[in-house]
């Protein structure tokens, strides 16, 4: 075993780290790894098919009774390309005899359950002890940590089988029979039951070289631990070093002490020019800072401008340049202020209507219901001339307007309060609190006919609106009009 | 500079879960990652807790509607909001922190709210299928032991700085025969540190590695040359009167105190 050629760094590590060393190890090597976890397990996963396809959970069982025997050649593998050696996969299949001894036995009959497995595995492959000195060699090396990371795996492992088999469960297009995900763990036989059985081998077969590598960092980290591996590797570099007698470039601390320690021999016969060029060799280190490259812009004043300038006076009359500059000049003023002018004018337009708009209030109610001629201020003196004139120029809404204004001066007259803001409904609430059964009875056929063509714009006979006339006109003098 | 920077040009890259971040003062630190074994029993952890809050506050149930209410509020906070606020407030949740784990950004700094929120939202996606299938396949194929959410949100989970290492064994301070360059300083300082851990036989085995020429000192033990040399590259200062800067030099076994290491030796040398 030789150290120096180990491609992972010794260092002291906590049990976990040394876990996730692991991890990283078969990160690097997954498939090698992958590959020499099929090699044993294919060809028994195969054979074990012939006596027990009609029963995948038995299959499945012993498939995972025997994993420690597939553990033990990617383990081999691993342990052989952690000092730099990595077999090619004939080799690593020639190398099966030697990865698969006797002493592997009892892993897969009385040692099979075991929440320290992965460890176990490496101590006894790898180190080999013979009979009690197994469990001496456990005892002495023993890490809780082992038992966590069956623990985890076991779940990983379990993990990525559901996820597997719900990820394949959910792809399946609508159309198709949709998966039977009960048969398929619970149903034994069923056709849904030997996809998920492979695809629990096939997670078992991507969480094993994790396992494998972690249990071996595991025992590796142990080892370091308690043989200081890490300064054995340390020792040996300083020995070289010192043997060659040569400094390493890299050392500045030692350059430094060679230079000021009183001790040593160089500083007190060293004269000032030496002294000065020895620190400016140990300035020069990297570790004094280097230099770097930057790229950044810098104004240098224009320096094409000049050139350009004398050939268009050469070319053109400095009078005229000055003339044209003028005149683009107020031309653009212009064209500003009318493009101003022509932005304002609409809102300016906006504004008036907005405030004409504000300055029109209602000032009676029924006014806003009929602004062509009602809103003129005072009834006019003639009421039924006036609504026969509207009527024979056919404007039958404003001689309606009338007639309902007519009746709500009435309304008034009798003390009833109407505020300008009353709706015709209003009204004629007013006038039910009023009492007087047959005026009430004109006004609604007043306020239906007027709502009718008003706001319903149906048409309504000229003929309507004289019989309404005709009405009014019957109890004119016993509503007290004027 | 250190030594397994030295290591990994010599092996070609080593493996490691270390990752060097030079902070902008030109400080080289180191982050160990922490891989899905550490973060999945974290999570467990963290999962009993958040199942015992919701056992305490079952008995809101009884309330009716607004028991239910607050049960379901009580629910969207701790699943959301929970690891949020223990990463703001104490770097990484009780969970992780029992692990001895820590949530930072890519470069070493603590994690941001920004950066927490994404990483935490994201759990959503890294759930997915079933239980995390899809953050464990993540994890498991990243160099960085990276999921979705730390992808997104650019953050790692990394293993806490361990406890300091114990203090020397007390013996007479020795000049080393010849001059040491630091990684061989920080691997005598280590041996002196593990050495009560270490087989006696081991512990000769190593020193006699080192080489010292042990004619000129009064030991003929090369063990305890080394630890004399040790005392004397830690000053001779005992294990009571050693200040935090002195202690971490020992530390600077494998990595991280490199520039602790470096500096006792620049302060020494006048």
């Amino acid at each position: 075993m030789d150290l120096s050629r180990m491609t992972a760094t010794a260092r002291p590590r906590s049990p976990w780290e040394s876990i996730d060393l692991g991890f990283a190890l078969a990160r690097t090597w997954f498939l090698p790894l992958w590959l020499c976890w099929w090699l044993t397990a294919a060809p028994l996963a195969l054979a074990a098919l012939v006596p027990l396809h009609r029963h995948p959970d038995l299959w499945l069982l012993l498939v995972w009774w025997c994993k420690p025997a597939f553990e033990a050649l990617p383990l081999h593998w691993l342990s052989r390309a952690l000092f730099g050696e990595q077999l090619a996969l004939p080799a690593a299949a020639r190398s099966l005899p030697r990865a698969l001894p006797p002493r592997l036995w009892p892993q897969l009959l009385w040692r099979r359950i075991g929440m320290g497995r992965s460890f176990n595995m490496a101590v006894t492959l790898l180190e080999a002890p013979r009979g009690g000195a197994r469990g001496q060699r456990l005892r002495v090396l023993r890490t809780g940590a082992a038992g966590w990371l069956t623990l985890v795996c076991v779940h990983l492992e379990a993990i990525l089988w559901l996820s597997g088999l719900l990820l394949l469960a959910f792809l399946v297009p609508e159309g198709l029979p949709t998966p039977d995900l009960e048969a398929a763990i619970f149903d034994t036989g069923s056709a849904p039951y030997w996809i998920a059985s492979l695809g629990m081998v096939l997670a078992m077969s991507v969480i094993a070289p994790c396992y494998v590598a972690a249990g071996f960092a595991l025992y590796l980290g142990r080892r370091t631990e308690l043989e200081a591996w890490d300064l054995e590797l340390a020792f040996r570099r300083a020995r070289a070093t010192r043997r060659t007698g040569r400094l390493r470039p890299g050392s500045t601390a030692v350059l430094l002490l060679a230079v000021l320690l009183p001790a040593s021999g160089t500083a007190t016969t060293m004269t000032s020019d030496e002294a000065e060029a020895r620190i400016e060799a140990v300035l020069a280190h990297p570790d004094f800072g280097g230099t770097r490259e930057a790229q950044v812009w810098v104004y240098v004043g224009d320096d094409d401008a000049q050139p350009d300038e004398p050939r268009v006076q050469a070319q053109l009359p400095a009078w005229l340049i000055q003339a044209l500059a003028e005149g683009m000049k107020w031309l653009l003023l212009i064209a500003a202020a009318v493009a101003l002018a022509l932005l304002a004018l609409p809102l300016v337009r906006d504004l008036a209507a907005g405030r004409r708009q504000h300055s029109a209030p209602a000032e009676q109610p029924g006014a806003q219901v009929a602004p062509a001629e009602a809103d003129a201020g005072p009834p006019p003196a003639d009421l039924p001339a006036a609504v026969r004139r509207l009527l024979a120029a056919g404007d039958v809404r404003a001689a309606l307007a009338l007639l309902y204004r007519e009746q709500l001066r009435h309304l008034r007259a009798a003390g009833v309060e109407l505020p300008d803001s009353a709706t015709e409904q209003d009204c004629l609430r007013a006038a039910r609190r009023l009492g007087e059964p047959r005026r009430l009875a004109y006004l609604e056929q007043v306020v239906g006919a007027w709502q009718a063509v008003a706001y319903g714009h149906r048409p309504l006979e000229p003929a309507a609106v004289t019989a309404l006339l005709q009405d009014q006109d019957t109890f004119a003098p016993a509503g007290g009009r004027g | 500079m250190t030594e397994p920077e030295v290591e990994d040009q010599a092996a070609g890259g080593a493996i490691d879960t270390l990752r060097r971040r030079e902070t902008p003062e030109g400080v080289e630190i180191t982050l160990r990652l922490a891989g899905p074994v550490p973060r999945a029993l974290a999570f467990g952890i963290d999962l009993a807790i958040r199942g015992g809050v919701y056992l305490a506050l079952t008995p809101l149930a009884g309330l009716a509607g607004i028991g239910t209410g607050l049960l379901l509020l009580a629910l969207f906070l701790l699943e959301w909001l929970y690891p949020v606020f223990f990463e703001l407030h104490r770097g990484a949740t009780p969970g992780k922190r029992a692990m001895g784990l820590l949530v930072v950004h890519a470069d070493g700094t603590p994690v941001a709210p920004s950066a927490s929120l994404l990483r935490n939202l994201l759990r959503g996606v890294d759930f997915l299928p079933v239980l995390y299938g899809v953050g464990l396949v993540a994890c498991l194929v990243d160099r960085d032991f990276r999921r979705l959410g730390d992808l997104a949100a650019g953050t790692l989970v990394i293993h806490r700085e361990p406890p300091l290492p114990a203090t020397l064994p007390a013996h007479p301070p020795l000049p080393p025969p010849v001059p040491l360059d630091l990684a061989t300083q920080q691997a005598v300082l280590a041996f002196a540190e593990r050495s009560p851990r270490l087989s006696p036989a081991r512990r000769a085995e190593l020193a006699a590695l080192a080489g010292f020429d042990t004619r000129a000192t009064a030991d003929a033990d090369p063990a305890a040359t080394l630890l004399g040399v040790a005392n004397w590259i830690s000053r001779g200062k005992s294990a009571v009167d050693t200040p935090p800067a002195a202690a971490t030099a020992p530390q600077a076994a494998p990595a991280g105190a490199s520039t602790a290491a470096s500096t006792a030796a620049g302060e020494r040398a006048p």
